[in-house]
């Protein structure tokens, strides 16, 4: 709106109002760096005070941009401090003091190491006897298993030592 | 069938199923324990006690159950 049009308008309320709207602009005129004008920048911040911008979703690269600004500079992520219990040990650490056996594979792709030396570890149906003694950290088989890639499976019910099957007297 | 296992830890768990649910017994160091019932294949809690050395017997009763993993806690 140019100034003669803000005289022409002046004798009505709603012109009288444009125009002085027009003064404050010009008052608070914001510049750039380069010291040039820069209005547009007063209309953006009327539509934000008037809530005319919309919340836009902060797009992807906005957000890598944050969370690269919460890693720290040896690249740990700032993180709040881990929750301790009353007697003062951290609360997600279970006990490992007083575990010395990894966890033992029964099935023939993992069970090398784990299954006492003097069974067959490998895939296959088989009777097993129990051995004279079992190591530390090693498991033995009795009966009739099946071992298969990743498990074992008992394949008889319940029979320990089957008796000899004897023939009928006729 | 039997499994036996000698172990060094305070817990044991076995990962384990069956096609139809079935109890096994449970002694460690010869002392009986409570028993278990396999159903679904997941995590079964077999023995939590003291530190130390320990020989685990497992009794399985029937055909089908399946075992995976032992582990410790």
């Amino acid at each position: 709106m140019s100034w003669s049009a803000c005289t022409r308008l002046n004798s009505h309320s709603r012109g009288r109002r444009r125009c002085r709207d027009r003064d404050q602009a010009l008052r608070h005129q914001i510049s750039g760096r380069a010291g040039q004008s820069v209005p547009h920048l007063a209309r953006l911040r009327e539509s934000i005070l008037a809530g005319r911008i919309s919340d836009r979703p902060v797009r992807q690269d906005r957000r890598d941009a944050i969370s690269a600004k919460a890693t720290t500079a040896d690249g740990e992520h700032d993180r709040p401090p881990r929750r301790r219990t009353r007697t003062g040990a951290q609360a997600s650490d279970p006990d490992l003091a007083g575990i010395e056996t990894p966890e033992l594979y029964l099935g023939s792709e993992k069970n090398d190491g784990a299954i006492v030396a003097s069974q067959d570890s490998s895939a296959g149906e088989r009777s097993y006897a129990v051995p004279d003694s079992v190591p530390q950290n090693r498991f033995a088989l009795e009966g009739l298993w099946k071992l298969s890639g990743d498990h074992a499976t008992s394949s008889a019910d319940g029979v320990e030592n089957p008796a000899p099957l004897q023939r009928a007297q006729g | 069938m039997k499994i036996l296992l000698r172990f060094n830890a305070p817990k044991v768990n076995l990962v384990a199923g069956s096609a139809s649910p079935q109890t096994v017994s449970l002694t460690v160091d010869g002392t009986p324990q409570p028993p278990v019932t396999i159903d679904g294949s997941r995590l079964y809690s077999l023995y939590s006690g003291s530190r130390g050395e320990h020989v685990l017997r497992v009794k399985v009763p029937k055909a089908g159950l399946s075992a995976y993993t032992f582990t410790f806690g």
